[in-house]
Parts: structure tokens; C-alpha cells; sequence
């Protein structure tokens, strides 16, 4: 406590020596509305030519202001009115403009954001998706808004069909991405046998997602981070909002409370229909729901403060109601709490608390499945600092201690049973300098440095992480990130299953060693103008110790994970064009990806060679909007039949062994997936029409989901040969209103 | 104009829907395929070798020629002593579906000791050669806290188990229950195979068996055997006409690890919604597929309670 005293001392001095002629503009940006905070605006001084973006808890600060003057300030977001304000900035003194922008009306939804080329100059952004609350309202629904499936438009981010919300970036496996909410890990975000992400839109305020190159704040996966800010809650009024699609009912309730503000959401399904149209018409009898709670007070103690208090619970129970099937069940419980503090000084810091637990057990009755069992404990205390200097540089240091405690039992087909229990603890320390003082230069050095003790062979590790941006021109930038990543726990995964009930955490056994990546990117991006922009990325990615599930495992006593390898690249490109009415953006990536295990070289499931999306948005006015998305990629990689054999079945063990069974055919698979699918390609399309009514306002969508019907297959069974297609032509409604 | 556009469309639509060629066959893979499965308790021992074949697309049932394969060396290794297998053939239609006399080694004077190493060792007709090893299971003994007398007068249920040295291994059990009608005169044997428990299912009872597993032991649940006993005389005949047999048969098989892996990934599931784009295919067999295993089977007796017995009104018989 002594040495975090000392160094908040410690940097507040550095403030106050550093900040003699000018003065600092700092605020919240915020609805007007509910006043929850507008996350990745901008606030630009049109006189100076600078500004800056708003961060994930809509908090900016403008460094370095000539004082002593008047400056018109202009705070913009998208699908908010732009508001200017005269702002007199004094000498030495922070300025704090709290600024809460009017959402633009149901016919005219702006997407102006102004100076956007100006003040991401130097950012070191590469690889960030940023995606806010407007972003998500825009998106097709299709059967159930996802934010996951959302992600899996953005190039370098591959899936293995309409099927699976699960995501797979730049060649990385899905055990590889983190999922937070507000700082907790999640460690099982899937329902409904991975169909949809347990993440109910409405509690979103924003998303941050990382496809490589992150820097040092964030550790413990190898390949993208997925980091999801709740809403606060309406501060101004109580208010609740209402939807229902052909799979859920969910709610919405938000209000003010003393000094603070409250958010309750809960999701239920309701139909188990529609799920028939992603599994083949199979019968799956899944009810499933989710819910979350956060509570935001002022600090009691320390002026601009805050306090967030947070729960978030999910299960899915998938019962057959039949002793002679089994049961399963998967739950998160995620308990937490944040300390946000704004000091009278450039200094911001977030204490974290948070406990994360995962239960999934299949119980399997009568039946012949197997009985398989994962529970996680992890509890996590963060605690974050970041300085901004006088000179634009950023200092940002923090730690994490976390304990994790998993237990697993299994068995797997050969009946070979793996019952392993770990617990220990996770410290890790990072430290990261943003150099962004030249306009047109940035970059932020750091590194991770890690005690683990449950992973005996690498207990203590560093990461080194440095990301770049060089902008020779106002409209041209170059940059490049490399980093080193580290994977302290991994899943006992089967890559053969395409749909997977069950993805249990465990810690890296001892006889392993964690996995480590490495990243090399680089980037250029290109503004036309201002609302048009283009980015290219290509990308590097070696992995090491690459955990895979050890196939060959017929007791107990062998490994249940071994050792590989693994390396993708590959170049992305988009492009994003707002040219009110229409918004069009353009996703395209050209990748390769290989793992190696046990000496054989493969491409894993989810390699595709060629991945487009095309997404248009057209506000048609009257609070009606259209939009459409068409996504092409080439086939993805299967194992394909070599031939057949009369192989032996048994079905009694008290006769003599040529009398106890049967022989039939079955089929010889071919070296690991050499074969490709045909291509895929689909057009979903979809109407909203927004409207008051009283003081309600509805908001009705009708999507159609493979507007042309075309048969992408999904996979063909082994034993018959029988293709299943992924998603039909499928008309879905939702239907949403908020009082 | 029109007519032309929405003609476009929809052919493009048509077209974009339509389904392409795809045919999930690869190049073909020549395999052998061996099977044998030693028992501990006879003499006479037997093994099938086979090579994989192509098929006409994904139906393997166009291939009507026959796979099997004659002509190969097969030596079983013994510790210091070596078996050789004869090929022969046999006429049994319920074995080959190709219509031609299934083709198979055996040897009739070879019996593998318990808790013994043996390997094979298949030299084929095209000089390719494949093996495979085993452990043939232990014994079981049946534990001396195990009940010898069913049902126990003082307990709801009766214990079984026994113990073993091996490791991964599992146990498949099965107590047959002998019976015989008196009709006219003339004895009718039947037999019934005792479950462990009833389950009720929409209404209906329906027995529950003892599966394979590593389990070594199991309950006689006295409600059980009342149900089963009760069940015998459903004919209608007089009940003294029911003759039951004091004692029943326990036959315990121990599946050696190869056979009990085997047996596993045959036929049980990791669940039933899981989708996996392989299925489990256990072979020990080394530059080939198949299997090469041995199991030991083992029978006892329990005795059936007299008074039991007869308070059903049935009559007691020990042969």
C-alpha cells in the first residue's frame, strides 16, 4: 500500500512540475438521455487542430492547451448530434467539460464524427476493433443480435460456419481468445451447444477486440482479446426496454439511484425451433438464460470516483427428460467490483476485484456417453494506472494476481478416464510507455512479467510487446506491432468436433510447456476522405507448445495433451465508406494456417484461404434502414474418405469372439484434412423501422437469413456420407421497445 | 426491360442456391486389416485379415468382391514359443456378405496362460508385414465379502464383487436364471437374464442390464428378483409346475485393456449432440488397422434361497 501511495505521490509531482504554461481539458461524454458514457467519441479543438478519443468509459483528456484562451470545442459521435461548446482553458488548471450529446432522431441518423483522421494521427492502434452500443443497433439481427457473430465480419476473424458463434483469429485456435467483461474473464461465453454468445447485447456499452499485436495490459491468451464494457444504467430517469426474437425474450431495467445509477438485464430462450434449423433438425432440448447486474455509485471518499459493483450469471441446461439419455449443463457466475479514479492530476486508475467461476458437467444416465465434469474458480485483483504527461506520452503500469483452481474429471471413447485438479496462482506485473508527443509518430513499448506457479516449466516469463504508427502524411500511416504472448491454461479440445458440448479448462500439465506466441504485423491505412478509409494489415503468427488433445490416450495414465506447433499469416484489408445515407464497408483477408503435431503438418479446421465481406447500410429515412451483407469465402479444409474396411462390431461378450458381433463397412479417412469444401457463400438481408409511439419507442426488424438458399455444407457424416448444410433460407423478426 | 431484370435475378438466385459437385472421396489408401481375439479359456483360437477396397462414391456396399485375404504367415509369440495359424475358409453366409466362403486362420491347440505377453506377427502375401501385442487379463476372485446366497435374508440386497491385478481393464457380467415348465409332463428349460434394476419409461417398466465396465461388483436388488420371479409364472400355469433352478449363473469376462479400449470407442458416445467429424476408430494393430486382443471368462454359481424359493409357491430344483 506504502509503494502505491509513494507512486501516485510520485506521478501527481511529475504532473504539477510538468504543467506550468498551458492547461488541460478533460470531461465525460455521455447521452444526454441516460447519460451513459459515450465510449470512443472524439472531442476536437477546431482552433488547435487537436483532440482527442473518448476511452472505454467515455473519459477524455486533452494534454498541452495553450492557455488563457477561448477554444471551440466540438464533441461529435456517431448517431448523436454534434455539439460545440467555447471552452476557456486557464493556465495550470484541468478543465473538466462533462458533455452529454443528444441522440439524433429516429429519421435522421447522423454518422458524422468529426476530426477522426486528426486525432487517431499517431494512435497505435493496430489490430483494434472498436465496436459501441450504435454499432451493434445497426447490425443485422438475423435469429439473435450476437456480438460474436458480429465479429466474424471483420477480416482475419474465421468461423466454421453459420453453425457456431465460436471464432477463430488469424489462425489461432478459440481457446486462444479472452473474452472480459469488465475486466472478468468469461470462460465459457457460448450457449446453446455454441450456437450464440452468452453476451445479451443490451448490457453491452462497448466492445474492444484485439486481433493481434495487443499490448502489455493484456496477457494469458495467444491470439485476440475480446474486452466488454457493461452499461452503467440510466442516471436520469428509471427505463426499461423489452425484445423478443423467435428464440428469446430478454428485458432491459435501468435507473438512477443516489449518486449513482443501476442496470439489471435478464435473457431467457423461450423456443427450441428455431435451434432445429442450425442442428440438422436434430431435436436439441436446450433452455438456456442469462443475466446481469450493475450497480455505479459516486466514491464516497474521492471526488471523481466511481464504483461499480457487477454480477453477470449464465446457464444452459440441455435435459432429454429420459434415463436412457444423458443430461448436461454449463453455468458462469461472475461477481465483481471497479474502482475508477480520476485524479486532480492526469491520472487514472481501476482497481479490479472479480470472481469467475465455470460449472459443466454431462451426467450420463442410462445412456452410453460419457460422464465428464469441469469446474473453474479464478479470482482476479487489477489494479491499472495510466499517466498522461504534458508531452501527449502515456505511462501506463498495473499488476494482476489471480488464483485459478480447476477440476476435471473425464473419460474419453477409449474409456480412458482423466481426473485432474490444479490450483495455484498467477502474478503478473506490466509496464508500457506511449510515445505520442510527435504528431505524426507514435508508439507504446512495454512488457508483461509473470510468476505462475502452476505451470512448473515456465514459472517465470516475459512478454515484450512494441506497437508503431508513422504517419508521413495526414492521410497515410504506417505501422507495425510485435509481441510476445504467453498461455498459462489451455482446453482438453477435440478439433475433430465441429459442435462441442463440452470445452473444459484445465491448467498446462506439468509435462508441457505453456504455449507461446509470437506476433509480427504491420499495417498501412488511408484516409480519401474523411469519411472514407481504407487499412491493410499482414500479419506473422508462430506459436510454440501448441496444446493439442492426444488422440492416442488409452489409460489413464497417458498424457491427455501434447506438444505442437503452430504458425499462420496472411493479409487483411477493409475499408469503410460513411457517405450519408449509405454505409458500406469492405472486409477481405488472404490467410494461411498450419499447426504440426506429432510430425504431421495440417491445415486446422478453420483455414480459409479467401474471406470477403461485403456489408451495406442504407438509412432509407422515416426511421426505416436496410441493410445487407454478403459473405464469400473458399472451402474449408475435411478430412476425406480413403477408402472403406469391414470393420468388427461387438454385441456380445459371452460367445466366442467370432460369433460375438458383426463385420460392416467403415470408412478409411485420408491424411488430416487435405480435402476443401466447396465454397461458401451467403446474402442475409434485413429491414428495421424505428417509431414513437407515446412514449415508447418500437423498433421492429425483419431479417432474412440466406436470401438465395444456397447449400453450404457444413460437414458430411463419416458413417453415411450424408452432407448437412449449414443455415437455410430463413425469414426471422425481432421485436424491441423501450419505455 | 423489366421482364429481363427479374428473369436475371432469379436465374442468379437459382444459380448462387445451387448445390456444386462435391464428393468427400480422396485418393484411395491400401490398408490391411487384422482381427483376432485370443481367449484365455480354450484351446482353439482364430483371426481374419482383410485389406481395405474402394467403392462406387460413399456406398461401400457396391463393392461386392470380397476383401478378405488368404495366403499369409501368422505367428503368435509366446514368451519363448512361437503358434503358427492355418488359413482355411468357411461356408457361412451370415459372416460374408460378398457370397463367398469366408476366408480366416486358426490354430486348435494353443491356449494363452493368464497374465501373459503375447504379440502377433502377420507377414502378408505382398511381403508387407503388420503386428500387434497383448496382455492376456488375470483372473478374477470373487471377494470374501461377496454374498454367495441370494437374496441375503438380512439385507435389501445382495453384493457381488471380486478383485483383479490388472489395470484398465473392464468387466462385462451376466447372471442367467434356469427355469422349467412342467406342461403335460414334459420339462421346458428357459432361461432369464437377470437385470439390475427396472426403470419406468412413459409409463412401462423396462429392465436395466449390467454394461461393461470397470466396475468389480455390482447389486442384486431383492425387489428386482421378486419382479423376475414373479415374471416366471406369467404364463398361467400352476405355480408348483414352475421348477427353479437353486442356483444361478455368474459369468464374469474380462476384457484385456485393447478389447475393453475397442469395445469403448464402438460403441459408447462422448454425448449425444457433440459433432465430431471423425469417428473413433481404436486399432492396435501396427502398419495396419483392426485388432488384436484377448479376453478370460470366468463362471460361478450362486446359490438361490430355497425358502425363496418356494415362497412364490415355484418348486425347487438343483439340476
Amino acid at each position: 500500500m506504502k509503494k502505491f501511495l509513494f507512486l501516485v505521490f510520485l506521478l501527481y509531482s511529475f504532473a504539477s512540475l510538468n504543467a506550468q504554461q498551458y492547461g488541460k481539458l478533460r470531461g465525460f461524454l455521455t447521452d444526454s438521455t441516460s447519460s451513459e458514457a459515450l465510449a470512443f467519441g472524439n472531442v476536437f479543438i477546431e482552433e488547435l487542430n487537436i483532440g482527442a478519443s473518448t476511452n472505454n468509459r467515455g473519459y477524455y483528456i486533452i494534454n498541452n492547451v495553450p492557455a488563457n484562451k477561448t477554444y471551440k470545442v466540438l464533441f461529435s459521435y456517431i448517431g448523436y448530434e454534434t455539439k460545440t461548446l467555447s471552452v476557456f482553458i486557464g493556465t495550470n488548471k484541468i478543465t473538466q467539460i462533462d458533455v452529454g450529446l443528444i441522440p439524433s432522431g429516429i429519421e435522421l441518423q447522423t454518422i458524422e464524427k468529426i476530426g477522426e483522421k486528426v486525432i487517431e494521427r499517431n494512435a497505435t492502434d493496430l489490430g483494434l476493433e472498436r465496436i459501441s452500443i450504435k454499432n451493434l443497433e445497426t447490425l443485422p439481427k438475423g435469429v439473435e443480435t450476437d456480438v460474436f457473430r458480429s465479429l466474424q465480419s471483420i477480416p482475419g476473424v474465421q468461423t466454421t460456419g453459420d453453425v457456431s458463434a465460436r471464432y477463430y483469429v488469424r489462425g489461432g485456435g478459440s481457446n486462444q481468445n479472452l473474452v472480459l467483461m469488465n475486466g472478468a474473464t468469461i470462460y465459457n461465453p457460448f450457449h446453446a451447444l455454441g450456437l450464440f454468445s452468452v453476451i445479451d447485447p443490451e448490457m453491452i456499452n462497448t466492445v474492444e477486440f484485439y486481433k493481434g499485436g495487443f499490448s502489455a495490459e493484456y496477457g494469458g491468451r495467444l491470439s485476440s482479446v475480446m474486452d466488454i464494457i457493461t452499461k452503467d444504467g440510466n442516471k436520469n430517469q428509471i427505463s426499461a426496454t423489452g425484445a423478443s426474437s423467435f428464440l428469446t425474450g430478454k428485458i432491459l431495467v435501468e435507473g438512477p439511484i443516489p449518486t449513482g445509477s443501476f442496470m439489471v438485464t435478464a435473457r431467457k430462450s423461450y423456443s427450441k425451433e428455431i435451434l432445429k434449423k442450425f442442428l440438422n433438425d436434430q431435436n436439441v432440448p436446450i433452455d438456456f438464460y442469462d443475466a446481469s447486474a450493475k450497480i455505479n455509485i459516486e466514491n464516497p471518499f474521492i471526488p471523481n470516483g466511481r464504483f461499480h459493483f457487477f454480477g453477470f450469471l449464465s446457464r444452459d441446461d440441455l435435459k432429454n427428460n429420459n434415463p436412457f439419455k444423458e443430461d448436461f449443463y454449463w453455468e458462469n457466475n461472475i461477481f465483481g467490483f471497479q474502482w475508477v479514479q480520476v485524479y486532480d492530476s492526469p491520472l487514472f486508475t481501476t482497481l479490479g476485484l472479480s470472481l469467475s467461476q465455470f460449472k459443466g458437467a454431462v451426467t450420463p444416465n442410462l445412456s452410453n456417453a460419457k460422464p465428464r465434469s469441469n469446474e473453474i474458480k479464478d479470482f482476479t485483483m487489477s489494479l491499472d494506472f495510466n499517466y498522461l504527461f504534458d508531452s501527449k506520452d502515456e505511462l501506463g503500469l498495473g499488476f494482476t494476481f489471480k488464483t485459478f483452481n480447476s477440476e476435471l474429471y473425464t473419460e474419453n471413447l477409449q474409456g480412458a478416464v482423466s481426473d485432474i485438479s490444479t490450483f495455484g496462482g498467477h502474478f503478473s506485473v506490466y509496464g508500457k510507455y506511449k510515445l505520442l508527443r510527435w504528431d505524426s509518430f507514435g508508439a507504446d513499448i512495454g512488457t508483461r512479467f509473470n510468476v505462475t506457479s502452476f505451470t512448473p516449466d515456465a514459472q517465470f516469463s516475459f512478454e515484450p510487446r512494441i506497437s508503431l504508427t508513422y504517419r508521413p502524411w495526414a492521410v497515410f500511416s504506417i505501422k507495425g506491432a510485435f509481441g510476445i504472448y504467453q498461455q498459462e491454461i489451455t482446453t482438453v479440445t477435440d478439433e475433430n468436433e465441429v459442435i462441442s458440448l463440452f470445452e473444459p479448462w484445465i491448467a498446462t500439465p506439468e509435462y508441457l510447456s505453456p504455449s507461446r506466441a509470437t506476433h509480427y504485423v504491420i499495417g498501412f491505412d488511408y484516409y480519401l476522405t474523411e469519411n472514407i478509409s481504407f487499412e491493410v494489415e499482414g500479419y506473422f503468427k508462430k506459436i510454440e507448445n501448441l496444446h493439442a488433445i492426444n488422440e492416442n490416450k488409452s489409460t489413464t495414465a497417458d498424457p491427455d495433451l501434447i506438444s505442437g506447433k503452430g504458425e499462420s499469416y496472411g493479409w487483411e484489408f477493409s475499408s469503410k465508406m460513411n457517405l450519408d445515407p449509405i454505409r458500406f464497408t469492405t472486409g477481405y483477408s488472404l490467410s494461411w494456417s498450419y499447426k504440426e503435431v506429432e510430425g504431421w503438418t495440417y491445415y486446422p479446421k478453420y483455414d480459409s484461404r479467401h474471406n470477403l465481406n461485403l456489408s451495406l447500410e442504407y438509412n432509407l429515412g422515416a426511421g426505416f434502414t436496410a441493410s445487407a451483407i454478403w459473405n464469400y469465402r473458399t472451402g474449408l479444409p475435411f478430412t476425406e474418405l480413403s477408402g472403406f474396411y469391414d470393420k468388427y462390431f461387438i454385441n456380445d461378450l459371452f460367445t466366442n469372439w467370432e460369433n460375438l458381433g458383426y463385420f460392416q463397412p467403415f470408412t478409411i479417412l485420408g491424411d488430416r484434412n487435405l480435402g476443401r469444401l466447396p465454397d461458401y457463400h451467403r446474402l442475409d438481408l434485413s429491414l428495421s423501422k424505428a417509431m414513437q409511439i407515446g412514449f415508447a419507442k418500437f423498433t421492429l426488424d425483419f431479417s432474412i437469413v440466406n436470401v438465395y438458399n444456397r447449400n453450404n455444407i457444413f460437414y458430411f457424416k463419416r458413417d453415411t456420407g450424408e452432407k448437412v448444410n449449414m443455415l437455410p433460407f430463413m425469414p426471422t423478426a425481432t421485436i424491441k421497445v423501450e419505455i | 426491360m423489366k421482364k429481363i431484370i427479374i428473369i436475371s435475378v432469379l436465374s442468379l438466385v437459382y444459380f448462387l442456391g445451387c448445390e456444386e459437385n462435391f464428393s468427400p472421396v480422396g485418393e484411395p489408401k491400401d490398408k490391411f486389416i487384422f482381427y483376432s481375439v485370443l481367449s484365455a479359456d480354450t484351446n482353439y483360437q482364430s483371426a481374419v485379415i482383410s485389406r481395405s477396397y474402394v467403392a462406387d462414391g460413399i456406398d461401400p456396399y457396391s463393392n461386392t468382391i470380397d476383401p478378405s485375404l488368404e495366403g499369409a504367415d501368422v505367428r503368435i509369440w509366446d514368451g519363448f514359443n512361437i503358434y503358427f495359424m492355418k488359413d482355411s475358409t468357411v461356408e457361412n453366409s451370415n459372416l460374408s456378405r460378398y457370397g463367398t466362403p469366408l476366408k480366416y486362420y486358426y490354430i486348435k491347440d494353443y491356449r494363452p496362460i493368464y497374465n501373459s505377453n503375447i504379440s502377433v506377427e502377420v507377414l502378408l502375401p505382398n511381403g508387407k508385414r503388420i503386428r500387434s501385442e497383448s496382455k492376456i487379463p488375470d483372473s478374477v476372485s470373487i471377494a470374501s465379502t461377496s454374498d454367495r446366497v441370494i437374496p441375503p435374508s438380512n439385507k435389501s440386497a445382495a453384493s457381488i464383487n471380486w478383485t483383479t491385478n490388472d489395470k484398465n481393464v473392464w468387466f462385462a457380467t451376466k447372471l442367467t436364471l434356469t427355469y422349467y415348465e412342467i406342461i403335460n409332463g414334459v420339462r421346458v428349460s428357459h432361461q432369464k437374464v437377470l437385470p439390475i434394476d427396472f426403470i419406468s419409461v412413459d409409463g412401462n417398466e423396462l429392465p436395466i442390464y449390467p454394461r461393461p465396465s470397470s466396475q468389480s461388483g455390482f447389486l442384486i436388488k431383492r425387489l428386482v428378483l421378486d419382479k423376475i420371479m414373479n415374471s416366471i409364472s406369467e404364463s398361467g400355469l400352476e405355480k408348483q409346475n414352475y421348477w427353479i433352478r437353486n442356483r444361478v449363473k455368474l459369468e464374469i469376462v474380462v476384457l484385456d485393456q485393447n478389447l475393453t479400449s475397442y469395445y469403448q470407442s464402438n460403441n459408447d458416445v462422448l454425448d449425444g449432440f457433440s459433432v465430431r467429424l471423425n469417428q473413433s476408430d481404436y486399432s492396435n494393430i501396427e502398419n495396419g488397422l483392426g485388432l488384436f486382443a484377448s479376453y478370460v471368462k470366468q463362471q460361478l454359481e450362486l446359490r438361490l434361497r430355497s425358502d425363496y424359493i418356494e415362497s412364490f409357491g415355484y418348486t425347487e430344483t438343483s439340476f
